[in-house]
């Protein structure tokens, strides 16, 4: 079981970094507390993790065939990874990390196959375009049809409460759901569990990372509720909806690079160019350096491993 | 959802209440300056400006106690600032009414070649331009685009107060005999009163600014 540890360690990472962007926005701006947000989306990660975390598990499985010992040296590579460009300060994303670190801990074996890497860079380039066009889309259907049924201040206030709550829970859901084959699904791959198993222990350590996320939090709450009440709202839905839909795909995507679309998108129905060049020139960043870095230290851990060990 | 409905009601009310303490405070300072201009400093004009000083500190009072109750409770930031932001704006106009009237009273100044037919006029426009205000505010709660339809008007009736107070500054600057020093002061007086349309009028901008960010 020890082999494990090194997938939590990873899902203790990913909860931390990324459950800022599901309710960073709700607490900052004290719709509820950072007790009941922790709360919330653990419980919601672990039911999303369970009930639907089996199909990225299948394709990040197709990458390289593991044994036990593979699969722990891929998940510690990419909490590594994580960790390390985390102290460096530079952009990281867990999905684009877990990838980097499968491919860099078989590559000496010749037991990679390369085929499902077309579909996961293109589900990685299509996150932040389909974040920005559904944010586009929420947007205009806010403005049509809700806008006006929303009379008041009072009725406003309580609509993007609600909504954050409610956005906040789908995202939690669609976190766990997309996002747990990361943690577990090289575990799966190699034999330890079944996949609702493995998903309900993967969102059971991603919501463990969820209890140290408030630092994060506040720092992507900052950011988020820097919108408009309203934009805030639907940036954290078409985040949740991004995430959803790659997870019925079954492809692990970057929560951080769905924010950053759907801020895009909501800023067009303004007509206001929200296009930060230094966001993008991370998102390129996490698409090319992310990977690579995983990939040398996953080689690297697997020669250290094959030296301790044979 | 309870709590929160019983909060926007307090506020809704707090608000109500120093709306119209401000707008008694506006309404009897611009009385008392008219009869002030008129009849000199009379028992009548002293006992409206204790009045005035009465509800000016009323309303700083209800003021005090909405800016408590809005920082303890739980609105969201975005709201909390918007509310403060507009009570601040309200209460700016009984503290202008008042000023005027202190300084014109404290001083002994005399106004004696004032239009007072056009400064009733303004008095007018102030009384029924703080009405939309009030009409405007009430709606902000429940229906936020007809507040911002009184929130626009409040433009237009500025615009009417600026010109009056062309109009009367150049009556005075064509007024032969006046001194330099006399001509100052009347433009002065009649900027001030025209200026309490502006304030009235940074209200509306508030309600406007904060229709605009809740609106999609």
């Amino acid at each position: 079981m020890w082999y494990l540890l090194s997938g939590i360690y990873l899902g203790g990472t990913l909860g931390a970094n990324d459950a800022a962007n599901i309710f960073g926005t709700a607490v900052m701006t004290r719709v509820i507390k950072f007790q009941t947000a922790v709360l919330l989306t653990t419980i919601f990660v672990i039911i999303g993790s369970g009930l639907e975390g089996a199909g990225g598990m299948e394709t990040l499985g197709q990458l390289a065939d593991q044994t036990l010992m593979t699969a722990f040296i891929s998940s510690l590579a990419a909490a590594l990874t994580v960790t390390l460009m985390t102290l460096l300060e530079l952009p990281v994303s867990t999905s684009q990390a877990v990838v980097g670190a499968i491919i860099g801990s078989n590559l000496l074996t010749g037991n990679v196959d390369f085929s499902p890497l077309v579909p996961i860079v293109s589900a990685w380039i299509l996150t932040p375009i389909g974040a920005m066009v559904i944010g586009f889309l929420l947007y205009k259907i806010y403005i049509l049809f809700i806008e006006e049924r929303i009379a008041g201040v009072r009725a406003f206030e309580t609509f993007v409460k609600y909504g954050l709550i409610v956005s906040g829970i789908y995202g939690a859901y669609s976190l766990g759901a997309n996002n747990v084959a990361n943690v577990i699904g090289v575990f799966v791959e190699a034999g330890m569990f079944e996949p609702q198993l493995g998903g309900v222990i993967g969102g059971m350590a991603i919501g463990l990372g969820v209890v140290y996320s408030k630092g994060v939090m506040h720092t992507v709450g900052k950011k988020i509720t820097g919108l408009t009440p309203l934009m805030a709202l639907i940036t954290v839905l078409s985040h949740s909806i991004t995430l959803y839909i790659f997870a019925r795909i079954g492809i692990p995507v970057s929560s951080s690079q769905a924010i950053v679309g759907a801020v895009l998108g909501v800023g067009l129905v303004k007509g206001a160019n929200m296009l930060d060049w230094d966001m993008a020139r991370k998102i390129l960043f996490g698409w090319i350096g992310t990977p690579s870095v995983a990939l040398v230290v996953g080689i690297i851990l697997n020669q250290v491993a094959f030296w301790l060990f044979f | 959802m309870a709590k929160l409905f019983a909060e926007f009601d307090q506020v809704e009310a707090d608000l109500e209440e120093l709306t119209k303490i401000v707008g008694e405070c506006l309404e009897k300072s611009l009385e008392s300056i008219v009869l002030y201009l008129q009849e000199g400093e009379t028992q009548e004009v002293a006992e409206l400006t204790d009045l005035v000083h009465s509800k000016e500190s009323e309303a700083d009072e209800v003021r005090r106690k909405l800016v408590q109750h809005i920082l303890k409770g739980s609105l969201m930031p975005h709201t909390r600032s918007d509310m403060l932001h507009l009570i601040e704006s309200i209460d700016d106009i009984a503290d202008a009414a008042q000023d005027i009237l202190d300084s014109i009273i404290f001083l002994s100044l005399k106004f004696d070649h004032l239009n007072l037919a056009k400064l009733d006029k303004m008095q007018e426009l102030l009384i029924e331009q703080f009405d939309k205000l009030s009409q405007g505010l009430k709606l902000l709660f429940t229906d936020m685009r007809q507040s911002l339809v009184f929130a626009r008007e409040l433009e237009d009736v500025e615009s009417k107060l600026d010109d009056l107070e062309e109009e009367i500054t150049r009556e005075i600057g064509n007024t032969a005999g006046l001194e330099p020093a006399a001509k100052l002061a009347h433009r002065d007086l009649v900027k001030s009163i025209s200026d309490l349309g502006d304030i009235i009028e940074n209200v509306g901008d508030n309600i406007e600014t904060i229709v605009s960010v809740r609106k999609g």
